[in-house]
């Protein structure tokens, strides 16, 4: 007990700062956003990662949001083991088709309102490996995706952007928000 | 030599997160928060001296992409001399714990007789007493004129898996080192040749995973007929099936990452 003690009084806290924000920045690491509807998740997102075919360097940067250094959770962001329990899945790789319809069933079972981000290259266009006999090239070709990280694989700093940004509240963007969350949104209401 | 840095550099890496990680898995969140802090500064060093974080695009065919600053040897040794510092500690933590003893020791046994038959190789085998290692015992260069110290345990279960790492990551450190010393100057890449028609060529290398082999076949016009990569994790997974039988439900994310397959390589 005393060595643990030693050792985590020792080390202290390397959290660093969150990234910056704003559309410039978003537009430098090349993130896409479709839709802001942040306010509905009243900035606490629960994401279930889904591995759609990825070289699982993606899921090594993803893993990386939960060190100390990046310490995702002080920003509302965790994760969770069933879409079931998700407000967002967070999709990588290009999608195989031995998994085009785990994607789609696992999207199914996500409660509305939901976003899909698309995070790494092939899961925002398909990248190098594009459409072919095993796979079905990027995620919105199997499901609709709302934010896009592109990067082989994001780094952690990009993927923490991308999903900050996807919790914004709806500003600029809100009217075009609007009708795309309402079907959403009248599935949630009708509970 | 440019290249055995990088893989050195990347079983560390895997190694640090692997070791956490199982941890984690039994509720041991101080050494996962540990091992993650270190394996991150790790990676931060690779993006900047080698060019990408998990080493993308920096071994290609002919050579490496690119080469590294002046400085980045007595950087590179400030490094190994600081994890060396930070991670034996941590190590006398995992290695005499009683709450890690009681969840790893005995633990998703894998016989020394099914580790052979399924032909395991990398910390899965040498867990259950097969030292078998590439670099040693087939090597290529560098290794071979470099002196590889295999690890090996007899106990085939979690806690020697945990405990493969913990002398490779020790091992690799030794290496780091006497490769910086003995790093060449020079041309980093070589053009390659054009490929006769229908050539084929079998690499074999000891990834961080164990044995890793690729096979390629040329079409007559030079271009790729066939690539096969074969990770490791086509014979370890089959071996996950043989070693949780017996296990409590709440030691299969342990024995699952003590093993840690590749569903990329094998899986979908």
């Amino acid at each position: 007990m005393l060595r643990i003690l030693r050792q985590a009084l020792g080390t202290g806290i390397v959290t660093e700062d969150g990234p910056a924000g704003g559309e410039a920045e978003l537009e430098r690491l090349g993130i896409r956003l479709r839709r802001h509807i942040g306010e509905r998740f009243g900035r606490s997102l629960a994401i279930r990662q889904v591995d759609a075919g990825s070289c699982n360097a993606c899921e090594l940067e993803i893993h990386a949001l939960n060190n100390p250094y990046y310490d995702v959770e002080r920003f509302g962001v965790h994760f969770v083991a069933s879409p079931r329990h998700a407000d967002a899945l967070l999709v990588t790789g290009p999608v195989s088709r031995h998994m085009e319809t785990a994607l789609r069933r696992t999207w199914l079972a996500t409660p509305a309102p939901k976003l899909v981000i698309a995070a790494g290259s092939c899961a925002c266009t398909g990248g190098e490996f594009g459409i072919s006999y095993a796979s079905c090239g990027g995620v919105e070709n199997v499901v609709p995706v709302d934010v896009k990280i592109p990067g082989c694989p994001p780094t952690p700093l990009a993927l923490l952007q991308g999903l900050l940004a996807a919790m914004q509240p709806a500003e600029v963007h809100a009217d075009a928000a609007g009708p795309s969350a309402s079907p959403a949104g009248a599935t949630d209401g009708g509970r | 030599m440019r290249r055995a840095l990088m893989c050195e550099r990347e079983r560390i890496a895997n190694h640090l997160g692997d070791i956490g990680a199982i941890c984690n898995d039994v509720a041991f969140t101080f050494a996962h928060v540990q091992c993650a802090r270190l394996r991150e500064s790790w990676q931060r060093r690779s993006g900047t001296l080698f060019g990408h974080r998990v080493m993308m695009d920096a071994i290609i065919p002919g050579g490496v992409g690119r080469d590294l600053r002046p400085e980045a040897a007595a950087m590179l040794r400030q490094d190994h001399a600081a994890l060396r510092r930070a991670m034996e500690p941590l190590f006398d933590v995992i290695e005499d714990h009683p709450s890690l003893d009681d969840r790893l020791l005995g633990t998703g046994r894998l016989d020394a007789t099914d580790a052979v038959a399924l032909g395991c190789t990398g910390y899965v085998a040498k867990a259950s007493g097969q030292g078998y290692d590439v670099r040693r015992d087939n090597p290529y260069p560098p290794y071979d004129v470099l002196s590889v110290e295999g690890a090996v345990e007899t106990g085939g279960d979690v806690a020697a898996r945990v405990g493969v790492r913990i002398a490779e990551m020790r091992g690799s450190l030794a290496l780091l080192d006497q490769l910086l010393d003995a790093l060449p100057d020079g041309a980093i890449h070589t053009p390659l040749p054009a490929p006769a028609p229908h050539a084929m060529g079998l690499g074999l290398v000891e990834g961080w995973r164990g044995e890793v082999l690729s096979f390629v076949r040329f079409a007559a016009d030079g271009r790729i007929a066939r690539f096969f990569p074969r990770d490791p994790s086509w014979f370890t997974g089959p071996a996950m099936e043989r070693l949780i039988l017996g296990n409590i439900v709440p030691d299969f994310p342990g024995c699952n990452k003590s093993v840690n397959g590749s569903y990329s390589g094998q899986d979908r």
